[in-house]
C-alpha cells in the first residue's frame, strides 16, 4: 500500500474502530508531532466516534482542544485589531489560510492549529501596510541577507512580522505565488470575490480557499504540513456549508497556470481519502506527461508525514525531488540555481556538522 | 543506546536513545518508578538523537526530540541527563492544558500545601529540597500542577534539579538524599539531581489543597524578611509564574481565583535555610 494504513485509514478516513492501545499510542504520537491532535478529535466527534478513544488519551486530546480554542480566541482578537488598524489607514486586506478558516468558520477550522496569521493586501499598499504595522509595535523577524533578499525581491510576501507583546506572527502577502514565477494570479479577482465575515473581515470565497491551499500544498517546496493542508481541502470540498462551484474552481486553477496542480490534487484526494474530485464535467484533462508522473511520484509520498511510528515513511528522495520541483516552479532557472546553491550549501554543512550548526549558542 | 520508561505519578514518559550513563542515573533517581520494559501506553515520547552521522564521531552531539519537536540546543553526550529532565518539564508546560501549571516548587506538611512560585535562580528548588528533607514532603521542585476548578496541587515523582552552589548546600544539610553525578558546565551551570524519597513512599502522597503562596528570594547574607501581600497583590504576582492561564480561559481564571481566595500570600527574602524553615512553620501555624 502506497499510503501507510495509519495515515490513510486512521487519520484520513477515521477508521479507528477496534484499535489496540498500542495502535492508539502510535496514532497519537503522529497526531501530536504533526499538530493534528485537536482537529482529529473534532473530526471524530463529528462522526460520533470519540468513544473509541481509550481512557488514557482523553485528557491529552482535550488538552489539545483547549489549546486550539485558545488559539482561535487569539486569532479573533488579532483580526479585530488588524481591522481597526487598517481601517484608519484605509488599507483593504483579505485573510488567508488558517485565519481565514477561523473568520469564515469553515468545517476544517475547528481544532486546526496555525503557526502565524496570513493576510493579503494590494501590492500598492505594501509600504503603507508596513508603516501601519510598525506604528503598533509589529516588528520584522531577523533574517540573514539571503532570506531578506528572497522576501523583498522574489517572494509573494513580506518578511514575517511578529508582535513582541502579543506573541503572534504575521505574514503579509501581496499575491499568492512568487511574482518571479511564470504564473500570474489575478489578485483583484481574489478581493472582488471575497466574502465579508466577522468584524467586517474579508475572507476568500470557498473556491479561492481551496485553490490557495492546493497551490500552497502542491506548488511549494515545503510539505511539512502537507497532510494538514490536504485534510483542509478535503473538508472544504466535502463538508462546507457553501458548496464549491467546481467549474469556477477549475477556471481558477487553469486561468492562473496551475492546470497540472489541479490534476495532482485530484490524484492526492483519491490516494488519501478515496475521494473523486468531479472534474470530468468541467472538461479538465489530466496530464500524462513524464513531468506530471515525476511530480505525482514525489508529491504523493512527500505529503505523507515522516514519523518514527509509521513504517515506510522515509521518503527522502521523494521529498528532495518535490523540494527541487517546488522551487523550480517558483523561480526562473538562473535564480533557482543561485538559490539552491545557497540552500544546498547550508544543508551540506548541516549534514556534516549537525542540524543545529546555524542555531545560535549550539555547542 | 537504551530505553527507559518513567512514571512520575501524574504521567508516564517513554524515553529512547539515552546513553548508558544517563540510563544508570535515571534508574537510581526513579528506582521503582523507572522500568526498561515499555508499558502499553505512555503520555509523552522523548527520543535522544545524534544531530548528524559525522557528529556521532566528531565532537559528538545529542539532541532531545520531544514528540517530534526539538526545542533545545544539542549537547555533548555527557550532558544528556539534565536535558532529559528539562524535556520532562517541557512536556507538561507545552502539552498539559487540563490543569493549571505554575513555575513553582511545592511542599506539604500536615495535609497543607505551600507553593513557592519564582523565576530561575530565586532558590525555590534548594528551599523545597531542604524542606523535603526536614519535616515537609516535597511535591515538586519546579512545577506546581493544580487541578482545574480546585486549589489542589498534585504530587510529582521527580528529583530536585540543583544548580551550582546549591548542590553542596543540599549535600551538607540533607545527607540522606541520593545524589546523581554532577553534570558540569551546562548552559545553566553545574547541575546535580537529588532524590528525596523512594517510589513507594511517593505513592502515599495525595493531592493537597494550597494554603499559602510564598514568593521566595534568596539574597546572600540577608536576614529573613517577610512581607505579607494582599490577595490582589498575590493574584497579580502568581499570574506571572503561570504557563497556561491564558490557554485555559475561564477555567484558568476560576482556578486561580480559588487559589487566591483560599491562600495567604507572602514575599520572603532569606539566606539561611533553617531560619526560613522556622518561619514557614510559623506561617503554617498561623502565627504570621
Amino acid at each position: 500500500m502506497l499510503i501507510p494504513e495509519l495515515i490513510k485509514k486512521q487519520i484520513c478516513l477515521l477508521e479507528v474502530e477496534g484499535l489496540s492501545k498500542n495502535q492508539w499510542f502510535r496514532l497519537f504520537r503522529v497526531l501530536r508531532h504533526k499538530s493534528l491532535t485537536a482537529s482529529f478529535y473534532t473530526r471524530l466527534v463529528n462522526k460520533n466516534k470519540q468513544h473509541e478513544i481509550p481512557l488514557e488519551l482523553h485528557s491529552a486530546f482535550l488538552s489539545a482542544v483547549t489549546f486550539s480554542d485558545a488559539q482561535k480566541r487569539q486569532v479573533d482578537v488579532q483580526l479585530q485589531k488588524l481591522c481597526e488598524l487598517f481601517a484608519v489607514s484605509g488599507i483593504e486586506f483579505v485573510m488567508l489560510k488558517g485565519a481565514a478558516y477561523i473568520a469564515s468558520d469553515t468545517p476544517n477550522s475547528s481544532g486546526r492549529l496555525m503557526s502565524d496569521i496570513d493576510i493579503c493586501v494590494h501590492r500598492s499598499d505594501l509600504s503603507r501596510t508596513e508603516k501601519a504595522l510598525k506604528q503598533v509595535s509589529w516588528q520584522v523577524k531577523e533574517l540573514d541577507n539571503h532570506d531578506e533578499k528572497y522576501y523583498r525581491e522574489w517572494s509573494h510576501e513580506l518578511p514575517p512580522y511578529y508582535h513582541p507583546f502579543d506573541g503572534v506572527s504575521l505574514d503579509v502577502h501581496h499575491t499568492l505565488y512568487p511574482p518571479v514565477s511564470a504564473k500570474h494570479i489575478d489578485i483583484q479577482k481574489l478581493f472582488k470575490e471575497s466574502i465579508v465575515t466577522n468584524f467586517g473581515v474579508k475572507s476568500p470565497s470557498p473556491e479561492w480557499l481551496v485553490f490557495h491551499s492546493a497551490i500552497h500544498l502542491i506548488a511549494n517546496e515545503d510539505v511539512e504540513n502537507g497532510l494538514r493542508d490536504l485534510i483542509d481541502i478535503y473538508l472544504l470540498l466535502t463538508q462546507g456549508e457553501n458548496k464549491i462551484d467546481i467549474s469556477a474552481l477549475v477556471f481558477l486553477f487553469e486561468n492562473s497556470g496551475f492546470k497540472t496542480e489541479l490534476s495532482l490534487l485530484k490524484q492526492l484526494l483519491w490516494d488519501y481519502f478515496d475521494y473523486n474530485l468531479p472534474l470530468e464535467a468541467s472538461g479538465h484533462l489530466q496530464s500524462g506527461s513524464f513531468q506530471y508522473q515525476l511530480r505525482l511520484w514525489a508529491i504523493r509520498r512527500a505529503v505523507c508525514p515522516e514519523s518514527d511510528f509509521v513504517a515506510n515513511t522515509n521518503f527522502r528522495l521523494a521529498r528532495f525531488i518535490n523540494y527541487v520541483i517546488g522551487y523550480s516552479q517558483k523561480m526562473p532557472m538562473s535564480l533557482l540555481a543561485k538559490h539552491l546553491l545557497f540552500k544546498g550549501g547550508r544543508n551540506i554543512v548541516k549534514a556534516i556538522l549537525g542540524d543545529f550548526y546555524f542555531r545560535k549558542n549550539a555547542t | 543506546m537504551l530505553t527507559i520508561n518513567i512514571d512520575s505519578g501524574l504521567c508516564r514518559y517513554h524515553i529512547e536513545g539515552i546513553t548508558q550513563d544517563a540510563h544508570r542515573e535515571l534508574s537510581l533517581l526513579y528506582d521503582n518508578g523507572a522500568k526498561d520494559e515499555s508499558p502499553e501506553f505512555a503520555d509523552y515520547f522523548i527520543r535522544i538523537d545524534d544531530t548528524s552521522f559525522i557528529r556521532k564521531f566528531l565532537r559528538p552531539q545529542k539532541v532531545v526530540k520531544i514528540e517530534g519537536q526539538r526545542p533545545f540546543n544539542p549537547v555533548p553526550p555527557a550532558k544528556v541527563l539534565p536535558s532529559v529532565e528539562w524535556a520532562m518539564n517541557w512536556c507538561l508546560a507545552a502539552f498539559e492544558h487540563q490543569k493549571l501549571v505554575f513555575h513553582s516548587s511545592v511542599v506539604v506538611k500536615n495535609g497543607r500545601a505551600f507553593i513557592f512560585p519564582a523565576v530561575s535562580g530565586s532558590g525555590k528548588t534548594t528551599l523545597a529540597t531542604y524542606l523535603g528533607a526536614n519535616g515537609w514532603h516535597m511535591f515538586s521542585d519546579e512545577l506546581a500542577i493544580v487541578d482545574l476548578n480546585t486549589n489542589s496541587v498534585n504530587p510529582l515523582f521527580r528529583p530536585s534539579s540543583l544548580k551550582n552552589e546549591s548542590i553542596d548546600v543540599i549535600k551538607e544539610t540533607c545527607s540522606d538524599c541520593h545524589f546523581s553525578k554532577i553534570t558540569k558546565n551546562t548552559h545553566k551551570g553545574d547541575i546535580g539531581h537529588a532524590k528525596l524519597y523512594c517510589f513507594e513512599k511517593f505513592k502515599s502522597f495525595v493531592k493537597t489543597p494550597i494554603e499559602a503562596v510564598v514568593f521566595p528570594k534568596f539574597k546572600r547574607g540577608s536576614d529573613t524578611n517577610i512581607s505579607i501581600l494582599s490577595k490582589a497583590e498575590g493574584f497579580a504576582a502568581i499570574l506571572r509564574h503561570n504557563f497556561n492561564y491564558d490557554v485555559l480561559g475561564v477555567d484558568g481564571f476560576k482556578t486561580l481565583s480559588l487559589i487566591t481566595q483560599n491562600s495567604r500570600f507572602y514575599y520572603v527574602e532569606y539566606s539561611d535555610l533553617a531560619d526560613m524553615a522556622a518561619l514557614l512553620d510559623e506561617i503554617l501555624e498561623g502565627q504570621c
